[in-house]
């Protein structure tokens, strides 16, 4: 038992412990203790990091969960390896940052400590999951990060809103870890047990339809998790929920869990790279990251425009998963966790210094009132659409390029088009929120710069957001791709990219970029372009229908079809039938009772009749 | 281990101890409310205690622990014996326990009518404790009719205001099966005599018989409708959501948490044991029911007004996953049955003990007439909210154990019917998550009953969109003189302690189902190649499906 590695996890949740307790007798100071703790955790990641370096750190089990026959028994087991201590050192350390922000950002609350202690107990969560060594123990804590997400979304939980999408993201991931236990159903009806590692070194024996079968029935519960089309609706909605939430659970980390779990499971979706999984897989992805940032350009609230985004580039990363390259596709969910903490945490400061107004046509020129805070959004932006040289040019770079190498020209068009996207809305919510206007009919004069608490994360942030893409430089074999091949066996790219192909990947983003400046700089008219194509850029602003689609197609029928069960099926005819039989009886007595009237003659008549047709009878039938 | 303190009469003690608290409050003075709780609780926690003593004395081997033979009714061959395995040990301490909590939920909930009531709890829990120790089938059919009086009174005098047509409806719907089954357990013992020169109604000597396959047919269906019934399995389950909704909130935690498994400990210790093989001719007709049972109950679930009602609903589903894991046979499945039916208890009879408290509070059920009640009552809310999830099956809690073994066990029987059912999974999510939206969380109402022009004052301050004042303000005006009191607290406890006890750690509990799940498997499984060797020539019985039964271990290649 590694003593880092077990405090990573443990003193989050002694925090949850203590703030969810007795955090009602320190209440102005329960951020304080949450961040702290976060702050250790933080750097027992990092020793547990250096260690594995020096020497590896050996699995090893916290308890026997539950048996499940005489011989095997699903055990609480960390798996220590370059991929999770990788994931464990970003948890800790953008949630470190994060806490540290909703210090200042839930100041004005009456009851922060029951923030901090979800907070504090998601981390615990999310620190499992990347740890899990077994698919029911990842099970378990991914269900768990989904409770988390579901008790923050709903935090402010006297809004209807946000108990209804907090009602949302759960039932919507729960559709996708329907796929994920039938998956662990069919793993063990095979392998007979739950470990990863067991699972891929076995994995050999499997036929390729039930491979491709887990393999699509895992990918199933991914879009659930980390968004994707067609379970991603709940994303956006979930915005519902506190800012820094937003940046942690809904940027960072617990949407990307997906990616990490198709990674940590490599082995099985290496087995066969041509076979309709990884076509679903990749389709999913780019159509996704098209998609959800062509609805990006259509929004006007400035945390619906990131969600989108961060949709997007979760379908980014799902087209890596699908040509095979897991690496990129941590490297993307390495960056992206940066600079979309980053956005969101810049966001969160707009949202706090303008207290709670989110629409960005009510904003403008914040520039001037909060300079740091705008060079922060800015850069966040940058690295967002691809700026050459920020993180997300490497990452999101590397992930296009693996594409076409693969010889996928049109997810490749399609990611393409997606980062023009990028560009453009990245540029409209940097314009209209710090630049041209100040639009809303309120006067700005109680705008000011972000406290000093909430700016410090957001610095650090923008140092990796810029700096943090060369660890993965020079493409394929950069510090980030050394260090994961270790854990991480993925079949290599051949081939290199011609000029014009690597002009046509960094392009798109400057172009966008271009187009943003072109339509939003002059300072017309903040409303969405897309609105400029009629009925189907509407179609794009009003999110698709997808809500209403579902509303329609899914959520109607089962109600219908649920009220006919009770009211047709239980009430009218099982009921029914009970009653028709209770209704026989009851007709048949009331006529029986008639017989008994009491009159002797009656009694009497009915004794000799009753004597004659015997006789009769035996007369008939004889003895 | 000492003999003497093995040859005790545990069983006899724990089961009538109960009945001894009703002559108790009798020569007391029953119309003194309190002296006939005080006696109904120290004479129920007994119970509990030696409950206590008993697992821990319990040798854990699949064999019947404590066993008591004595004769009873020489002429027929009746015998009183009891005797307990791991699963019977389960159901009783979880009856134990739920009568004692349910008898402190309800302590202020009838006032003067309390002596009556809580006789029946305690005649109640004499009979249910019998039905799960009896080895003798007139000893069984006895507890197992003895059980309905008092619940047709408790329903039928401390009800809601349907109590009457829920009570009949009960009553005769049950007593239906259960006549068929005397029947049949009647029949059993006549070819006992037929094939052994004596009637017995003794389970062990009855394994033993063997019926020609038509009255073995008639008596297997006899059997498994007075168990489906009581479980409710899918179509015969309309009379619980009735029951449930108008018993008095310790009726329906009683009924709910301990006599629907009545009819899954039945199937298990009587019905799979002796008729195996037309069991196994109907297999995937029993696993369709439960799956369509799992569906079903939380599809009607999802339309309820009433929680109460609602949780009934889901009962039909959550005791459809506990069919599902015992018909799968399978090691694993009958495990997680067994564990199933612990949980069920646990988190349906705390949901119920809850409902109960909402109707204490608010003077009504009805989810539209409810709202926010997390701003008046936090402690309370968060409990309410950690029950759902337990009964949603979250993984770390006690629902989830249960449900994924079920479901591993029923795979590797059939992967169609599995993937169906774990639909139920996200349906349960649905309509509970659905509940606490509207009554947990969102503006706050329904504690206007209770205080008229407090909850207006309430209701309009949450109109302001903005967060943070709003809950500042909020916090201010609402006290929490509605949140839980001691005592509401202390009958919730060990329910919270037992969810994470057993989503956290199962293995005790587990490994207490395992013996005696094995048992009930390999006789089954013997008793199967025996009768389908003797009748492969008559074929009488058809096997749907040419499969041999599967272990769950056979998975493995």
């Amino acid at each position: 038992m590694n003593l880092a590695v077990v405090f990573t996890f443990l003193l989050p949740l002694c925090g949850a412990l203590i703030n969810g307790f007795l955090g009602q007798w320190f209440r102005k100071d329960s951020g304080t203790v949450a961040g702290t703790i976060m702050f250790g955790s933080f750097m027992c990641a990092l020793i547990a990091f250096f260690q594995n370096q020096a020497s590896p750190i050996p699995s090893f089990t916290l308890w026997h969960w539950f048996p499940i026959s005489d011989t095997y028994t699903a055990d609480m087991r960390i798996l220590v390896d370059h991929l999770s201590l990788t994931m464990a050192v970003m948890v800790t350390g953008v949630g470190f940052l994060i806490h540290v922000f909703a210090v200042g950002y839930m100041d004005h609350e009456a009851a922060p400590e029951r923030f901090f202690c979800y907070l504090n107990f998601f981390v615990v969560n999310m620190l499992l999951l990347v740890f899990s060594d077994n698919l029911v123990m990842m099970f378990v804590f991914w269900e768990g990060v989904g409770l988390m997400s579901y008790l923050l979304i709903g935090f402010w939980y006297y809004k209807p809103e946000a108990a209804s999408a907090g009602k949302k993201a759960f039932v919507m991931n729960r559709v996708g870890d329907t796929g994920f236990v039938l998956a662990i159903f069919w793993l063990f009806y095979y392998f007979h047990t739950f470990n990863i590692l067991e699972i891929a070194g076995k994995v050999k024996e499997l036929p390729e339809s039930v491979v491709t079968g887990i393999t699509l029935l895992l990918f199933l519960a991914v879009t659930g998790k980390s968004a994707q089309l067609p379970l991603f609706t709940w994303l956006p909605d979930a915005m519902e929920g506190p800012t820094p939430v937003s940046a942690l659970i809904h940027a960072a980390t617990m949407v990307t869990a997906g990616i990490y779990m198709v990674t940590r499971n490599h082995a099985l979706f290496n087995l066969y790279p041509n076979d309709p999984a990884h076509m679903v897989i990749l389709t999913v992805g780019a159509l996704t990251a098209l998609v959800a940032a062509a609805i990006a350009l259509g929004q006007n609230d400035i945390k619906k425009v990131l969600a989108y985004s961060t949709v997007s580039q979760l379908g980014f990363m799902v087209m890596a998963l699908g040509v095979g390259c897991y690496i990129q596709a941590v490297f993307h969910l390495l960056t992206h966790a940066c600079f979309k903490a980053l956005l969101f945490l810049t966001a969160g400061a707009v949202i706090y210094g303008m207290h709670h107004e989110q629409d960005m046509t009510k904003m403008g020129g914040l520039a001037k009132r909060m300079p740091m805070t705008a060079a922060c959004f800015i850069i966040g932006c940058l690295a967002l659409a691809g700026f050459p040289l920020t993180a997300g040019y490497f990452s999101k770079d590397a992930i296009l390029s693996a594409v076409l190498l693969k010889d996928h020209p049109y997810a490749w068009a399609a990611g393409l088009l997606a980062a023009v996207f990028t560009g453009f809305y990245s540029t409209r919510a940097v314009w209209l929120t710090f630049f041209g206007e100040w639009r809303s009919s309120h006067a700005p004069d109680h705008i000011h710069e972000t406290p000093r608490v909430m700016l410090m994360p957001l610095m650090i942030l923008a140092v990796l957001a810029l700096g943090a893409g060369f660890a993965g430089w020079p493409e394929g074999s950069g510090m980030l791709y050394k260090y994961l091949e270790v854990t991480v066996k993925q079949p290599e790219l051949k081939g290199h990219l011609s000029m014009a192909n690597w002009l046509a990947t960094i392009l798109p983003g400057l172009i966008g970029i271009a187009l943003g400046l072109f339509f939003y700089a002059r300072g017309k008219s903040p409303a969405p372009v897309v609105a400029l194509f009629g009925p189907i850029g509407n179609w794009f602003v009003q999110k698709l229908y997808l809500d209403e689609i579902y509303e329609f197609l899914i959520v109607e029928p089962t109600k219908i079809f649920a009220q006919a069960c009770y009211y047709i099926g239980d009430k009218a005819m099982i009921d029914g039938f009970l009653h028709s039989w209770y209704n026989v009886c009851a007709f048949g007595g009331s006529r029986m009772r008639r017989l008994h009237s009491g009159h002797l003659h009656a009694t009497l008549a009915s004794f000799l009749a009753g004597v004659v047709a015997l006789f009769a009878y035996i007369l008939v039938r004889g003895y | 281990m000492d003999s003497s303190l093995l040859n005790f009469p545990w069983l006899t003690t724990i089961i009538f101890l109960p009945l001894a608290g009703v002559f108790a409050v009798l020569l007391s003075d029953y119309r003194n409310a309190r002296s006939s709780q005080v006696i109904g609780l120290v004479f129920s926690s007994l119970t509990l205690l030696l409950c206590l003593v008993v697992v821990n004395m319990f040798p854990g081997t699949g064999e019947m622990a404590f066993t008591e033979a004595h004769s009873w009714i020489p002429s027929l061959g009746a015998k009183y014996l009891l005797g307990m395995d791991g699963i019977s040990l389960l159901m009783v301490f979880l009856t134990a326990l739920l009568t004692v909590l349910s008898l402190i939920g309800s302590w202020d909930e009838f006032g003067e009518r309390s002596g009556l009531f809580v006789m029946l709890m305690l005649s109640l829990e004499t009979g249910v404790l019998g039905v799960f120790l009896a080895l003798d089938l007139l000893l069984f059919y006895i507890f197992w009719e003895a059980m309905l009086i008092p619940m047709y009174f408790l329903i039928g005098i401390y009800g809601g205001p349907k109590r009457f047509y829920a009570t009949t409806k009960f009553v005769l719907v049950t007593l239906f099966g259960s006549l068929l089954m005397l029947l049949a357990i009647a029949v059993l013992a006549i070819w006992h005599q037929k094939q052994f020169g004596a009637m017995s109604f003794a389970l062990a000597d009855l394994l033993k018989v063997t019926l020609p396959s038509d009255i073995g047919w008639y008596c297997c269906l006899a059997f498994l409708l007075a168990f489906a019934i009581k479980v409710p399995m899918w179509p015969v389950h309309t009379w619980l959501p009735d029951a449930h909704t108008e018993a008095p909130t310790a009726g329906s935690v009683m009924l709910a948490g301990v006599l629907l498994k009545m009819g899954t400990y039945g199937m298990l210790r009587f019905l799979i044991p002796l008729f195996p093989e037309v069991i196994f001719s109907i297999i995937p007709w029993l696993l369709g029911f439960s799956v369509i049972a799992i569906i079903y109950g939380s599809l009607t679930a999802m339309v309820q007004q009433d929680i109460k009602r609602l949780v009934a609903c889901s009962s039909v589903s959550h005791m459809g996953f506990v069919t599902l894991g015992i018909f799968s046979l399978t090691p694993i499945g009958l495990m997680g049955g067994t564990v199933q039916m612990v949980n069920h208890g646990i988190s349906t009879g705390a949901l119920f003990l809850m409902a109960g408290m909402i109707h204490h509070r608010t003077h009504t059920r009805i989810i539209d007439e409810l709202g926010g009640l997390a701003k008046a009552m936090p402690v309370f809310s968060t409990i309410f909210v950690f029950f759902c999830f337990s009964s949603i099956g979250l993984p770390g809690l006690n629902g989830f154990i249960g449900e994924f073994l079920i479901l591993l066990g029923a795979f590797s029987v059939s992967k169609k019917f599995t993937a169906v059912a774990a639909l139920g999974i996200v349906l349960g999510a649905v309509y509970l998550l659905w509940m606490v939206q509207r009554v947990i969380f969102g503006p706050l109402k329904g504690l206007g009953a209770a205080h008229g022009n407090d909850s207006h004052a309430a209701h309009d301050s949450h109109a302001p969109k903005n967060s943070h004042d709003d809950h500042s303000h909020e916090s201010a005006c609402v006290s929490n003189e509605h949140d839980l009191n001691f005592r509401e607290f202390a009958a919730l406890l060990p329910l919270i302690i037992g969810v994470l006890y057993i989503g956290i750690y199962p293995t005790p509990v587990i490994d207490l189902a395992r013996p005696p799940v094995k048992k009930i498997l390999s006789g089954y499984q013997e008793r199967l190649k025996l009768d389908t060797e003797s009748t492969k020539n008559k074929s009488t019985i058809q096997a749907p499906n040419n499969k041999v039964p599967q272990g769950g271990e056979e998975g493995t290649k």
